[in-house]
């Protein structure tokens, strides 16, 4: 760099200067300047000093104690209990790799491993899901699946994913009653897909009061609300196979692909991927809306709280992963 | 299990028994950190429900990815760089998607505060007010330099190893912060003129970069690696 390619004083480069992040030669260059321009020399004194100012006022706001927050610390404490009691370390399914990998020079790739014998697994792998970024695709690309880190006996009574339980939303109520029945011993079901990795096995199911289609329109407000389009009648999905009255025509069409329970499982694995909270017990699924738009709403327990989690219909998509449009924690 | 000579095992240890089974080291790892971890992504990000959220994220990622640290670096390290890209993870995102903040660090579609948020005490609430709203104006990469070399007081090799950048790389970014905090908070007043217009005649917050492609630094924000 010559000093006369410099022109007026370069800002960042007298910072450069001031903070000791050029080279020798650079720092020569700059030394000159300020020795012989008297506008380099100005405004280097008047940087200097104003650097420094602001540093020691960095430095006060440092010196602020900023303790964790009880309510995260609690947090923390369910979560990583949740976590031991439920999945294994080192369970690359469920790592967000933008968080560990591939910028940190003192990790490395690891063991695809098995999860521990009390995992209860989703079932049969769901179509990749390529949810944020390269990393999670190629993860995804090892199929390796998503373990529903739930004790086998919270599973038997409030988690069982889609199996025909959607039916309803199409085809009428007789499989829908057959699927609740099925849920409801869960606990023979859930056992058998212990470490169950290969195998399809059968297909679980939520029970029909969890499954919801109400057409809600929820909102960033009520999205976390303990009442809007939950717990109530008119929630209720109907078993009769019009539920989906509450929809739009337009907006239950929307929805075809996710009434597939297969695609409906990979939405709930790429839901708990993005939650990034480890294993969710999923309370309800909503067909519904949010902001005007279609959307599937499931609430959930992770960590310890509640979420509500709005999903684009693309969710379970490789390319959408959970096509997330809001989720809030439920008050 | 513990370092010779000490009673409390120390955080490698720890983290090696998390990995063996012990079901508390990694929470009792956590416990001992938790503070700084929280202080620095909330002033990282300026946001007390994303940085709650970043921190969770970030720990139950090293909760599960405890097997994969080579020990390499610090644990504390280790944590704060899984921290911190989860931080930044959020801040760009919130980039492409922004939302407007309220003035207690909530945003618009945050619905209602969950309850009290205990303000920490501060010598000068309106200083520190002025300075971290400066602080979070900042490229989320130079911000993520300054609050871990001022604001925490890490050198700067480590927070080049929690960035993962150079060193010279962190000292740019530090030093070409302290100079927008610098304008942007009124330190480089000129006598009775007013404001200072930093050379080539850049506003507060618009500082020209055109040495980023000039000079052959140590490591600056033009040419990190």
């Amino acid at each position: 760099m010559a000093a006369d390619e410099l022109g007026p004083v370069d800002f960042d480069l007298l910072a450069d200067y001031v903070g000791g992040a050029l080279d020798d030669s650079d720092e020569a260059v700059v030394a000159r300047l300020i020795a012989e321009d008297p506008h380099w020399r100005r405004t280097y004194q008047l940087l200097a000093a104003g650097m420094a100012a602001a540093g020691a006022e960095l430095s006060d706001l440092g010196s602020t104690p900023e303790p964790m927050p009880a309510d995260l610390a609690v947090r923390l404490e369910q979560a990583f209990a949740s976590a031991r009691t439920t999945t294994s370390i080192a369970d690359p399914t469920i790592i967000d790799p933008a968080l560990v990998a591939p910028t940190e020079p003192h990790l490395e790739p690891v063991r695809g491993g098995d999860a521990a014998d009390h995992h209860v697994s989703l079932g049969p792998a769901s179509a990749d899901r390529g949810a944020h970024g390269p990393g999670r695709e190629a993860r995804g690309r090892r199929r390796k699946r998503l373990r529903w880190a739930v004790p086998i006996a919270a599973a038997a009574g409030v988690l069982a994913l889609a199996g025909v339980g959607f039916d309803y939303l199409t085809n009428g109520a007789g499989e829908s009653a057959q699927s609740a029945t099925s849920a409801a011993g869960s606990a023979e079901r859930a056992a058998p897909m212990v470490d169950d990795a290969g195998s399809a096995g059968p297909a679980p199911v939520l029970r029909d009061e969890q499954i919801l289609a109400t057409g809600t329109n929820y909102t960033a407000t009520t999205l976390g609300s303990t009442v809007s389009g939950y717990g109530t009648d008119r929630a209720k999905a109907d078993p009769s196979g019009t539920a989906s009255t509450q929809l739009t025509q337009r907006d239950a069409g929307r929805f075809s692909r996710l009434r597939d329970p297969a695609a409906l499982r990979a939405c709930l694995e790429a839901i708990t991927q993005t939650a990034g909270q480890g294993p969710i017990e999923v309370q309800t699924v909503d067909y519904a809306q949010y902001d005007g738009r279609p959307a599937l709403v499931v609430r959930f327990i992770a960590g310890g709280m509640t979420w509500s989690f709005a999903a684009g219909p693309n969710c379970g998509t490789p390319e959408r992963g959970a096509d997330e449009l809001k989720w809030v924690q439920v008050r | 299990m513990t370092s010779a000579g000490s009673i409390e095992p120390s955080d490698a240890e720890l983290l090696r028994a998390h990995v063996d089974g012990d079901t508390d080291a990694f929470a009792q790892l956590v416990r001992r950190h938790r503070d700084r971890l929280w202080a620095v992504a909330l002033r990282t990000i300026g946001d007390r429900e994303e940085a709650a959220d970043a921190v969770q994220d970030a720990l139950l990622s090293a909760y599960r990815a405890a097997a994969r640290f080579r020990g390499d670096s610090q644990v504390t390290t280790w944590l704060h760089r899984i921290v911190v890209n989860a931080c930044l993870d959020r801040v760009r995102k919130r980039r492409a998607h922004p939302t407007v903040p309220l003035p207690d660090g909530r945003h618009l579609d945050d619905g209602p505060p969950a309850g009290p948020e205990p303000a920490a005490p501060t010598p000068d609430h309106d200083t520190a007010m002025v300075v971290r709203q400066a602080l979070a104006d900042l490229p989320a990469e130079q911000r993520a330099a300054l609050v871990l070399v001022d604001v925490q007081g890490y050198p700067v090799a480590e927070a080049a190893e929690i960035l993962g950048v150079a060193e010279g790389t962190i000292k740019s970014r530090c030093a070409r912060g302290r100079a927008r905090l610098a304008v942007a908070l009124g330190h480089l007043r000129r006598g009775d003129d007013g404001h200072f217009t930093p050379g080539n005649h850049a506003a507060a917050g618009t500082v020209p970069t055109r040495s980023a492609s000039t000079t052959a630094q140590t490591t600056g924000e033009g040419r990190e690696r």
